[in-house]
């Protein structure tokens, strides 16, 4: 579905993906978070010096935990609290139970939800259970954090706190964020830079002030026109 | 009517002996079957390899085949199996290996199933966590899936109870067995009446308990 489709993204940069449903945004941020394998072509993490979609075993966990994942229906497991969810990548990453008790504590502070620890992740709101998935997916110390449509389940206010949240961590952290998203708000608000995907290429990049002042693809328009109208 | 109720106490015992212990192996067995079921045919397990389209093709084949056998058929089949693996083809004892055999195909497609119907996206987010496989089985799927997987396990041990009933024929004894020797051959409507009784409290209670401990962990989330 993809083609001779090149993305790099700058250290501690938000880079979004925006294009319309069907156009490969969501197989594109997969592959790159080695959730899927790509047919052909290369994925390469920085200190990494073989191409990770290539990795197997021991050496495939590593590079995944310099990626963290959240998605757009929170992927919590019910069968977990909301601190047990955040453990879970500690727990696979072989850390004694002592210090990922430290770890989630300090995880949840992170996302402001020190008070929720205890309980389980399906009575959470929405907007606490994708913070929830934020601390999880940070657990390891991850360079870069992979968001599909994070925010796209959530009502416009939750929408504002969980973006402002990950601009909050992405400067803390000096996280570098890639989010595929077909709203708006999400570009405009925490972006730096955007590229626009269509039928599995990229055919805009730069920028999202640049972008969105002077759109260059049909792709691009449609995008900006689609928010006119709302 | 009391020496009715003596003659069902060794019975009871048996069918309670044939049920726990056929249970505990398909557990065993037929739960590991379930989870290679499952992960011959999960994408980001081995799903999508050409071995394991074969060997899920294989399995697929052998266990449909096993699961299409008359349950008398298949205890004969088994004697020698049995005098293999207990020394003896006779006897209650003996009668947990086809029992077991019968019940290890049938949960292992349970446990598929309730694998299967796992959130897709929830497996993703626990393979974005960095875990093995081996992992993601024990610490995620088996405990997001136990209340399914505590259903069907309840499923199995009603059908064993009824498999069971046959073992009388290899000498195995138990309720049944009870219900066809005395209320049946020697004209004891009172011993067939309890014996069956008996049956239907057992499978009330196994019922009852697997119901509430899969709504009670239902609950808890």
């Amino acid at each position: 579905m993809l083609h001779n489709l090149s993305l790099s993204v700058p250290k501690g940069s938000i880079h979004g993906i925006i294009g319309k449903s069907g156009a490969g945004k969501t197989t594109l941020i997969r592959i790159a978070g080695l959730l899927e394998k790509p047919d052909s072509g290369s994925v390469w993490y920085e200190g990494i010096p073989s191409p990770v979609h290539l990795l197997r075993g021991r050496e495939l966990l590593e590079a995944r935990r310099k990626a963290g994942f959240v998605f757009q229906g929170f992927n919590l497991f019910a069968s977990r609290t909301a601190a047990e969810n955040v453990a879970f990548p500690l727990e696979a990453a072989g850390w004694p139970r002592p210090k990922i008790r430290g770890r989630v504590e300090e995880l949840l502070e992170l996302v402001g939800l020190g008070d929720k620890a205890d309980r389980p992740s399906m009575h959470l709101s929405g907007g606490e259970k994708q913070r929830v998935a934020i601390a999880r997916a940070l657990a390891n110390h991850p360079a870069i954090l992979f968001s599909d449509e994070a925010t796209s389940a959530l009502d416009p206010e939750t929408t504002r706190s969980v973006l402002d949240l990950i601009r909050a961590l992405r400067q803390m952290l000096g996280l570098t964020v890639v989010m595929v998203t077909h709203q708006m708000e999400v570009v405009r608000r925490i972006c730096d830079t955007v590229s626009v995907i269509e039928g599995g290429h990229i055919v805009e990049q730069g920028l999202v002030s640049e972008v969105f002042t002077a759109p260059r693809s049909d792709a691009a328009r449609a995008f900006l026109m689609e928010y006119r109208d709302e | 009517m009391s020496d009715a109720i003596d003659l069902l106490i060794q019975p009871l015992g048996q069918t309670l002996v044939m049920i726990v212990a056929s249970t505990l192996l398909a557990t065993l067995f037929g739960g590991g079957l379930g989870v290679l079921l499952f992960s011959l045919s999960n994408e980001h397990f081995a799903g999508g390899h050409r071995g394991a389209r074969i060997a899920k093709h294989i399995a697929d084949r052998a266990i449909n085949m096993l699961r299409s056998f008359p349950y008398i058929i298949l205890m004969v089949l088994v004697l020698p199996l049995s005098r293999l693996i207990v020394g003896t083809s006779l006897g209650t004892i003996a009668a947990i290996v086809p029992l077991s055999i019968a019940a290890i195909p049938f949960l292992a497609r349970i446990v598929e199933s309730s694998l299967s119907e796992i959130d897709p996206g929830v497996i993703d987010a626990a393979i974005s966590c960095a875990a093995s496989k081996a992992r993601i089985v024990v610490a995620i799927l088996i405990p997001e899936a136990l209340p399914s997987l505590i259903s069907g396990l309840t499923l199995t041990m009603i059908s064993l109870l009824g498999y069971s009933a046959m073992a009388g024929v290899i000498g195995g004894g138990g309720l049944g067995d009870l219900a066809i020797r005395y209320g049946y051959q020697r004209f004891r409507g009172d011993v067939m009446a309890l014996a069956v009784i008996a049956i239907i409290v057992l499978v009330e209670l196994i019922q009852f308990a697997g119901t509430a401990l899969a709504n009670r962990i239902r609950a808890s989330r």
